[in-house]
């Protein structure tokens, strides 16, 4: 393989990555907490929605994304109100969410775009940084991307210093290992996972906008296809530690880059073959680690006062 | 004049029909330690929950130095300088005691290591006490799990220190560090209210012993003015008269030394030989460790809890695969099937020491709690459960152990620790077992109790079954073992036959001597 064929493979990869990262980061907060929510893929589709229809809207791929970040935050409460403050099974809850987004978003685009031939959906700028985005080879792969993406890289080592080094760390780490560590020293647990669940949501509300007005450029039902629970898949393999999502996402990223790169040098393999290689990929994380020390011991458990 | 720290005004409280607490009036001074004694389900940790805010009172008050205060949160509790250390400890195991301590004082922002260690050091230092700043809590044995508690609540300005059973988890050892720091906070002014079960820490720190029965302040008199036989009389029935005992069947604080009778000629029933198993994060537990326990004995395995114990009675008990060695127990044996299903059909019972994890289910019912370990055997039916009989059988157990309870369909979560322990002991012993693992049998229970428990342990060895009894209570040992061997740090001593050693003999091994 040459240099450029590689190049544009890792720069895509990135790319591809984006929306499972954002996701991933998202669920990792929400899941250091304790609340589990294995609805992204329907929040990552009502934020890809509408991001569409606000970009459409407002002519701004960024109110897009203020839509869809706050859709996603909206979900997430949903999603904390019924299994925080309810106590709902977290896994029921999750579910109801990916339906209601499938049903949502299908929904709402036939609403607004029926009818609409083709819609320009206005995208992120790539970044210009002239001549260091003109280098070969580093040029492609680390300055030209948009925006969001340096945010996203940028939030992974953020979340990371905020989980290990400081005071919010710490309470949001008790909640999701001993809530009632945590109760007993005066901290509100329910709140504190509120406030995660909404920050998951949202942060899984602006994947799906990367993915509708970053990596591709308008709506189709459905287009999420699994990677919400690629996501969660990620944050497993990393052990919930937010540097660590960073990479698996770039590795999924690259090998969903990778498998669209392939499938035309092997064109007497059917193309489904090197679709589910992310999600193979996936799977084979997921056993591998299975048992880890480092799962969240409250994960999943709603905690309710003696 | 001083003012009190805390009085509590005809506190009381209902869950039902059962009235928990009853109109009851406490007042402690500052530096003044109150032990808190009664029988299981008496109402003790009811008092301690209302004291720091983790549940309400529904009628009565609560003044603290003079003032009345409602505490609806602990929260509420911990910023009026009220500390506690739960019967069941609240820490993160992966946490380092500094983080610990940092948990819910510090603010959102980034955390100054320095800062957190120094402020560890200082609080330690205040009552004398050795603390590492920076070891995970999780890697610390019971005692300090206690201690890391202690200092989480004296992080904080206290006047107010509630235990509830401190000792219950420590060995002599280290009760006795307990006590110390108990004195050095007594000398600071900071008044303590004790939960215990124990007689021995009432008179080697308290200095007043408030005595509940059935949710009423019975008695409330200084130490030095109490005697073992008057508090026990009025714990077991209400009686305040300190003259007079009660004419109840155990007399279970004076338990008989009884002469070891080893066996020789019975046949034997558990057998470990070599045997070698880590812990969960890879350390090792238990090495070369090798006895048998043959029908009609009991054999204690003593040890202060963190030993290898806990591993061994789930390796036992058919949870764990022994990492070398073998373990073989009424014809079964661990390097062919080697399953709780398996052993259980074998005539094994099982008495957990966490019980809250592995031995009871909390939002189910005492009765659906009774079938958990005769699942798989024939007594409750193969197919569809008989749920008539299980009701039968948990009746008559709550009736033979006297177990506080509204009835066989009450959530067993509902009882109180003692009482749900008592259940897990008629469960397990129901069905006539060959082998009882018995962790702790009576960790929790309140005396009258216990005498009742080890008394049915005697019975089911005389009946020929082979008994493990974990216990790191020399009393108890000395009371029902005929051999013991204690794990101390990774290394075993013995077995021997209790005739053959003593009591300072086997303490000493306990604290990892020769
Ligand atoms: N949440 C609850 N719901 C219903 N009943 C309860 C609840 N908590 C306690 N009780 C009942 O109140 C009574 C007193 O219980 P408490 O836990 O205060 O006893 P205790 O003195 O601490 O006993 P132990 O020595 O066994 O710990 C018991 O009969 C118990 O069943
Ligand atoms: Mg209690």
């Amino acid at each position: 393989m040459d240099l450029m064929l590689l190049t544009g493979l890792l720069a895509s990869g990135v790319r591809f990555a984006m929306p499972l990262l954002f996701a991933a980061l998202g669920e990792t907060v929400g899941q250091k907490s304790g609340v589990l929510n294995v609805g992204l893929e329907g929040i990552m589709l009502v934020g890809a929605f509408l991001a569409v229809a606000f970009s459409v809207a407002t002519g701004s791929p960024w109110g897009g994304l203020l839509a869809a970040t706050l859709g996603g935050a909206a979900m997430g409460l949903l999603h904390g109100f019924f299994a925080v403050r309810l106590k709902v099974d977290q896994i029921v809850s999750g579910l109801a969410l990916i339906l209601l987004g499938l049903g949502l978003s299908g929904f709402g685009y036939r609403l607004i775009f029926a009818g609409h031939q083709s819609i320009r959906v206005p995208g992120f700028e790539r970044l210009d940084l002239g001549p260091l985005s003109d280098l070969p080879v580093l040029g492609p792969l680390l300055f030209s991307h948009h925006l969001l993406a340096y945010v996203g890289i940028f939030m992974a080592v953020g979340l990371w210093w905020i989980l290990t080094r400081t005071g919010l760390g710490l309470t949001i780490r008790a909640v999701g290992e001993n809530p009632k560590a945590a109760d007993s020293v005066g901290i509100d647990v329910d709140k504190v996972r509120m406030r995660c669940a909404a920050f998951g949501g949202a942060m899984a509300g602006i994947g799906g906008a990367y993915l509708s007005t970053a990596q591709l450029a308008g709506f189709v039902e459905d287009m999420v296809a699994g990677r919400g629970f690629i996501a969660i898949a990620c944050v497993v393999f990393a052990r919930w530690n937010p540097l660590g999502v960073l990479a698996v996402a770039l590795i999924f990223g690259i090998a969903d880059a990778g498998q669209i790169r392939l499938q035309p040098f092997f064109p007497q393999i059917p193309y489904q073959f090197f679709i589910i290689l992310p999600y193979v990929l996936a799977l084979v994380a997921l056993a591998g680690s299975a048992k880890s020390a480092s799962l969240p011991a409250a994960l999943a458990q709603p905690y309710r006062k003696a | 004049m001083t003012v009190p720290v805390l009085e509590l005004t005809r506190l009381s409280k209902r869950y039902g029909e059962v009235t928990a607490v009853a109109g009851l009036s406490l007042k402690l001074e500052p530096g003044e330690v109150v032990a808190l004694l009664g029988e299981n389900g008496a109402g003790k940790s009811t008092v301690v929950n209302m004291i720091t805010g983790m549940t309400r009172p529904d009628t009565g008050q609560i003044h603290l130095q003079g003032k009345e205060v409602h505490l609806d949160t602990p929260r509420d509790a911990l910023d009026r300088g009220i500390g506690v250390v739960h019967q069941h400890y609240a820490l993160v195991g992966n946490f380092t005691v500094a983080e610990t301590l940092a948990l819910g004082r510090a603010g959102p922002g980034v955390l100054d290591r320095k800062v957190l260690h120094a402020d560890v050091r200082r609080v330690a230092e205040r009552i004398g006490m050795q603390m590492d700043p920076a070891a995970l809590v999780g890697s610390l044995d019971v005692a300090g799990q206690q201690r890391v508690e202690i200092l989480k609540a004296l992080s904080r300005k206290v006047s107010l220190l509630v235990l509830d059973e401190p000792t219950a988890v420590l060995s002599p050892e280290d009760a006795a560090r307990l006590f110390d720091v108990v004195r050095a906070l007594r000398a600071d002014g900071v008044a303590i209210l004790m939960v215990t079960h124990r007689l021995a820490d009432v008179f080697a720190v308290c200095d007043r012993a408030a005595v509940m029965h059935a949710g009423h302040l019975v008695c409330d008199l200084p130490v030095a003015s109490a005697t073992k036989q008057g508090l026990i009389s009025a714990m077991i029935s209400g009686n305040t008269d300190m003259a007079q005992l009660p004419g109840l069947p155990v007399q279970a604080n004076v338990l008989p030394d009884r002469p070891p009778t080893p066996v020789s000629d019975t046949p034997i029933r558990v057998s470990v030989r070599n045997l070698k198993l880590l812990r969960a994060n890879g350390s090792q537990a238990v090495q070369g460790l090798g006895f048998d326990i043959r029908a009609g004995e009991i054999m204690a395995l003593a040890g202060i809890d963190g030993n290898g114990q806990s591993e061994l009675v789930q390796c036992l008990a058919g949870l764990n695969l022994p990492d070398d060695g073998t373990a073989e127990i009424c014809g079964c044996r661990s390097d062919g099937h080697w399953t709780p299903r398996l052993l259980r059909n074998a005539g094994v019972a099982h008495v957990p020491d966490d019980r809250r994890r592995y031995g009871i289910i909390s939002d189910l019912s005492l009765s659906a709690n009774m079938m958990l370990s005769h699942f798989f055997s024939p007594r409750y039916g193969r197919t569809v459960l008989d749920r008539a009989r299980a009701r039968d059988d948990t009746r008559r157990a709550i009736d033979e152990y006297d177990i506080r309870t509204t009835g066989p369909d009450q959530p067993i979560g509902r009882l109180s620790g003692g009482n749900q322990q008592k259940l897990v002991l008629a469960r397990e012993l129901l069905a006539g077992p060959r082998v009882i693992l018995a962790a702790h049998p009576s960790r929790g229970l309140d005396i009258r109790t216990i005498g009742a428990v080890q008394d049915i342990l005697r019975r089911q060895r005389d009946a020929g079954a082979a008994i493990l009894l974990v216990s790191a209570d020399l009393d108890e040992i000395r009371a029902l073992a005929d051999r013991v061997v204690v794990l101390a740090a990774g290394t075993a001593f013995g077995p021997v036959a209790m005739a053959d050693t003593d009591m300072a003999q086997i303490g000493a091994w306990m604290a990892g001597h020769a």
